[in-house]
This record gives C-alpha cells, sequence and structure tokens, in this order.
C-alpha cells in the first residue's frame, strides 16, 4: 500500500450517483396551449434518473440506468350551450292563408367547462455504459495532446464569454501544468428506448377516453360519443404537436433536448474526452507557511512533490495511490 | 486480490506514518520558523553570530540543525526567517520591565501508528503502546539567556529602593482626586544604570535538549449516558509519557506527571470534536465518518503503521 491511499467502494460509489441523479431530476411547467378555440391544455413535464447496477472490473459498468420522463396533461374544454329548435316554420292553409308556428326551443346541453388530467408515466429510455479511469503524469513539454483539447480552447473556436468562466480558465490554465491526471477512457455506450412513441400515443388516447368517459358521467351518451371523436381528433392532434414519428430516437433526440445532449456527450467521450482530465493534482503541491505570511520571493511555500500516483479498480473497489515526498531544496 | 479497504463503509482514507512524517519534515525544513521561536534579542544575536561565523551556521542557537539545514539549500531563506520573535519570559516577583530571554526550537517530529516502527519507544512506556495506540516523538532544545554576571550590580542599582516607611503619628493625608500620579516618589534619587526597559545583555545561551516520547490514542466517546451513534465525539488521549534521560529520577517523575496531566486535563481536551461537525466535501456530496460496528470498531482505525478514516455519504 502506498503513502496515501484513497478507496470508494462500489456501494460508495453508486451511493454518489444516486445523490447526483436526484440532483439532477426536475420539473417544468408550460404555459397554455390552445388547441382552436374551446380545448387548451397545459403539461408539466418531470424527469428522473433511476441508477441501475454498477460493476467494477475491469471497467466501470452502469447497468439498465433509466431515464423517466413523466407528462402530465391538464386539459381544459369548454364545450357551449347546445339547443335545437326556436325555428319558425310557416306552412300554407287552405284558401291560401298561410299559418307559421315557432318550434319550441330544446336545450340539449346547457354548456360548460370540463377539465381533465391525464398522466402519462414511465416514459423510460435506458442508459447504460461503461468507462475506465487512468491516471497519467503530464508534462507539458513531453505531450502533443494538447493539440486536440487546448489548442481547440485557445484557438477561439469557443465564444470569449465561456472561455473566460472562472471554472474553464482554472481547468484550461491547470491543463497546462506538470500534474497527475486522472482521465476518463471511454468503454461503451448504449441508448436504448424501451417505451415506443406509438405505445405511447395509444396509451394516451386510452387515458384522454377515459377520463370523458369519467369526467363525462354526466353527459348523456351522444355527448360522450361526440367527445370521444373529438379525443381521436386530440390524439392526432397532440401527436402532430410531439411530431411522434416511427423513427424512435430521432424523435426522443429531436424533441427533447437534454437528451440530446447525450448524445453530444457521447461524442465527445469518444473523440476528445480521452485527452481531458477529470481531476488533476499538480507535481509540486503548494503550502502557505501561515494565512499571515504570503508568498514571496524570500519566503516561498512549503513544497510537496508527488511523486507516484496509481489507480486500481478492484470488483468492489476503486482506489487511488499517491506517494508524497518532500522537494530537492 | 487484496481485502477491500471500504469493505465496511463507502469511503476510505489511510495515512501511512512515513508519509505524516514526510509532511511534518517538510514543514519543518521549509518552514523554520513555525518550528523555532526566540525572544529579539536572541534572534538578533543569532543572526549576527550566523553572519559572522565562517560556515554559515554559527553556534549560539541550542539546535543547529535548521540552520544548517538551511545554509544547505540552493537558495537558502532570509535568516530573519528562521525564527518567529516572540516576548520576554516575564520574571516572577519583578516589577520591572526586564524579562528572560529564552529559545525554544522543536527538532525532530515523528509519529508511530501500531504496531512500532517508526522509532524506538522507551520501555517506560513500550506497554502502553497497545493496537490502536500511536506514539510521538518531539525532540526540544530550549535555553536561557542569563545575565551576564559583571552587569548584575548596574542592573540592581538600578532597582528602586523600598520607600521609607510612612509616619505612623501624622494621619494620611487626603490624596487630592485630580492630582497626576507621580513617576517617581521625592525621596527616590536620579539613577544613571541601564534601562530598565531594555533586555538583559547576555554572552552565552544556557541550552538543553529533551527527547520525549508521548503514547496516546484515538477515541470516539458518546456525548451522553444515552449513546446516540450521533452524539460522539473524536478525543486524544495520552496514555504514557516518558522524557528521556533526565535526572534526578524523581524529577523525571514529577515532570512526566506534570505533563500528563496538563496535557490530558488541560490541553487535549481543547482538541476535543463531535463526530457529527467532521464533514468533508460540500452537500450533497459531503462525506461524515461511518459509526462503529461489531464489524468496523475503530474509526479512525490505527493499524498496520496507518492511520485508517473511514467515512460515508452524509
Amino acid at each position: 500500500m502506498a503513502d496515501f491511499t484513497l478507496a470508494l467502494s462500489r456501494n460508495g460509489i453508486k451511493d454518489i450517483l444516486v445523490t447526483l441523479a436526484d440532483r439532477a431530476a426536475g420539473k417544468v411547467n408550460s404555459d397554455p396551449v390552445p388547441l382552436g378555440t374551446s380545448v387548451s391544455y397545459t403539461v408539466s413535464t418531470s424527469w428522473r434518473f433511476e441508477i441501475g447496477d454498477l460493476f467494477f472490473a475491469p471497467m466501470i459498468e452502469l447497468n439498465e440506468t433509466d431515464f423517466v420522463l413523466d407528462f402530465h396533461f391538464k386539459f381544459r374544454i369548454e364545450v357551449p350551450k347546445i339547443e335545437v329548435g326556436g325555428q319558425t316554420v310557416c306552412f300554407a292553409k287552405p284558401f291560401g292563408e298561410v299559418s307559421c308556428v315557432t318550434l319550441p326551443v330544446i336545450t340539449l346541453y346547457d354548456g360548460g367547462v370540463f377539465e381533465f388530467d391525464i398522466g402519462i408515466d414511465g416514459f423510460r429510455s435506458e442508459i447504460e455504459g461503461a468507462i475506465d479511469f487512468q491516471i497519467v503524469h503530464f508534462k507539458p513539454e513531453e505531450s502533443d495532446q494538447l493539440d486536440t483539447t487546448i489548442r481547440f480552447f485557445w484557438e477561439n473556436r469557443v465564444s470569449n464569454a465561456f472561455a473566460e468562466t472562472p471554472e474553464v480558465s482554472d481547468f484550461f490554465a491547470m491543463a497546462m501544468k506538470q500534474g497527475w491526471e486522472l482521465r476518463i477512457i471511454p468503454g461503451w455506450m448504449d441508448f436504448d428506448l424501451i417505451d415506443e412513441p406509438g405505445t405511447i400515443a395509444g396509451q394516451f388516447e386510452r387515458e384522454l377516453s377515459n377520463a370523458i368517459t369519467t369526467w363525462g358521467a354526466d353527459l348523456s351518451a351522444s355527448d360522450r360519443d361526440a367527445l370521444l371523436d373529438l379525443s381521436g381528433d386530440l390524439t392526432t392532434l397532440i401527436e402532430g404537436l410531439l411530431d411522434i414519428h416511427d423513427d424512435h430516437d430521432t424523435w426522443i433526440l429531436a424533441r427533447i433536448s437534454e437528451l440530446g445532449i447525450v448524445r453530444e456527450v457521447a461524442k465527445i467521450l469518444s473523440d476528445r474526452l480521452g485527452f481531458f482530465y477529470l481531476v488533476k493534482l499538480l507535481h509540486e503541491q503548494k503550502f502557505p507557511i501561515s494565512e499571515d505570511i504570503p508568498f514571496s520571493e524570500d519566503i516561498p511555500p512549503v513544497r510537496f512533490e508527488i511523486s507516484n500516483a496509481a489507480l486500481t479498480i478492484e470488483p468492489e473497489e476503486l482506489k487511488i495511490e499517491v506517494d508524497i515526498k518532500a522537494p530537492d531544496l | 486480490m487484496s481485502t477491500p479497504i471500504t469493505r465496511f463503509s463507502s469511503f476510505a482514507i489511510v495515512l501511512h506514518e512515513n508519509t505524516l512524517n514526510t509532511l511534518i519534515d517538510g514543514f519543518r525544513v521549509q518552514a523554520p520558523r513555525i518550528f523555532n521561536y526566540a525572544t529579539p534579542d536572541i534572534f538578533a544575536a543569532i543572526i549576527k553570530d550566523i553572519r559572522e561565523s565562517t560556515d554559515g551556521v554559527g553556534t549560539l542557537a541550542c539546535d543547529l540543525g535548521p540552520i544548517r539545514a538551511n545554509a544547505a539549500r540552493r537558495r537558502p531563506l532570509p535568516l530573519n526567517s528562521l525564527f518567529t520573535p516572540v516576548q520576554y519570559l516575564p520574571i516572577p516577583g519583578s516589577q520591572g520591565l526586564q524579562g528572560i530571554s529564552y529559545i525554544f526550537q522543536v527538532g525532530r517530529i515523528a509519529f508511530d501508528f501500531h504496531p512500532n516502527t517508526a522509532f524506538r519507544i522507551p520501555f517506560q512506556v513500550a506497554d502502553q503502546f497497545t493496537e490502536q495506540s500511536l506514539a510521538l516523538r518531539l525532540s526540544i532544545c530550549m535555553g536561557i539567556a542569563c545575565l551576564d554576571k559583571k552587569y548584575l550590580d548596574d542592573f540592581l542599582e538600578n532597582i528602586p529602593p523600598p520607600r521609607l516607611p510612612p509616619d505612623k503619628d501624622k494621619p494620611p493625608k487626603d490624596k487630592p482626586k485630580d492630582e497626576p500620579p507621580k513617576d517617581k516618589p521625592k525621596d527616590e534619587p536620579p539613577r544613571d544604570g541601564p534601562p530598565l526597559d531594555e533586555p538583559f545583555p547576555f554572552t552565552n545561551i544556557d541550552c538543553f535538549c529533551l527527547d520525549v516520547v508521548a503514547v496516546g490514542r484515538l477515541k470516539r466517546r458518546p456525548q451522553s449516558r444515552e449513546h446516540e451513534p450521533n452524539e460522539e465525539y473524536l478525543c486524544i488521549e495520552l496514555t504514557g509519557i516518558e522524557i528521556v534521560d533526565i535526572e534526578p529520577e524523581g524529577m523525571e517523575n514529577s515532570l512526566e506527571c506534570l505533563l500528563y496531566l496538563v496535557l490530558n486535563f488541560g490541553v487535549l481536551p481543547r482538541l476535543r470534536m463531535m463526530i457529527a461537525d467532521l464533514r468533508f466535501g460540500k452537500v450533497p456530496l459531503s462525506v461524515i465518518m461511518s459509526p462503529v460496528s461489531d464489524d468496523l470498531p475503530n474509526n479512525p482505525a490505527v493499524e498496520n503503521d496507518r492511520l485508517f478514516v473511514f467515512l460515508d455519504l452524509n
């Protein structure tokens, strides 16, 4: 065992992932969206991650992690008053007389507002992947790996506003220095859509029909039928609104911007992230003698060197081992 | 494949005694002012001594180690950064402004986590060095710069004489309220001796060095009688102390007892910390020390020359 060891258990890392997943969960509510003159809806969308199994050795593998979307639609349908009759009917009597009769007005439906909710829960997509970690002693003067990362940064291919954020500038400033880098080596990644959009559309229609039947229980059978006919139109409308196509992956990635990031991240992982560090410890660590005595030419900080660093992944544990030595003064 | 360190916790930090000693030694060599203290007169005399010496080390300091180490550096630290200046020690009973000039230096510091490998533990405290124990060896040097005897009369004459006894037949005269205090009594003659607010002149420092070995343990104790796992505190307890090779034996034992009591009941209790306050990292990813259990009876644990701290996500 080395001078200094940091050990992370498989369960501990899973706890971290679960905590991060909880933090990543969220919910957004839309403003009312009109569908014609008498129908409108609002939709709230919530999302969460359900962390699956985590395996160690030889790589860190995360299986059966679900990204779950829940949609909650709230519909408002204003049904106008439905009346029949009231017309004046004229007919000719014998001897040339004309007689007119005004038909009585019969109210078929008094009109009103229906509000009902439809929840489509558990719209799942599964994310799986494996990554490896590597510890590299990085010396800028010996490395050509700066080409793909730091040059990317310095050649103004990213916006100045992005480059000037402290986190980004610190990251790249650190990247230029000699140190021990913990890097991610992407293994594989898979993204599967478990629930098909067609199924979702069908579920939506079923839920809508059930809602009309339940909430419209006081309506006459003919009125309910009329609304159920309308639900078919609404489903088509919702499908169109959500642009659900047969190409599931395209649909989900295009419609839900958060998931579009997944593709981007996967691309970065495979193309570039191999050259990035996740955590970096400078080869030389500096400590001020005290808060009252700032660094100066005369009184330099106390320095230590990390002479070696290694990472091992075992079935139940990830270990980072570091050797420390005092510098040659 | 080795047994996982984290088999009973989520995370673990393991520190080898050599690493701790390397870090302490690094600070001792690179930041000598943290370990070396002297009154301004001695500090100035040591700098003068170093500058006038041929080897750049001199002879005046009690422990020449840090000065020698600095001289050996490719780029030595400035001499005025070798010591931290401290106030003069008061002379008990003295009303004067002078104090005792002294130097105090901490030399080698080394920790030994059970079992004993880092340094030799004296037999007097060896039986205290049981499982889960840790030992500390400390070399300290100190000395007092005494008043050069040839100046003794000058300083003695400069002490204000006792005042004349008050006349018992005269009633005490009421002192006007607004009368400013008098600097000197009327009957005190003017004096020409050395000023009272300057340190005593000295020609040498009487130094001595001691090696102290302390044996102790890290312990979790419940805050209340109802032993709640979240209401424990962490403390350091001294189980034995040995001042190496001083005589007479009775004085050695008495000094050891004094240190034992002062450390256990005066100093170390101030270092106690509630386990719940020992958090590392930021919420939501902060970690706290794992609770002890049958599987994890010691946390922190001192084993195999290492200090283990087992942690869980908070």
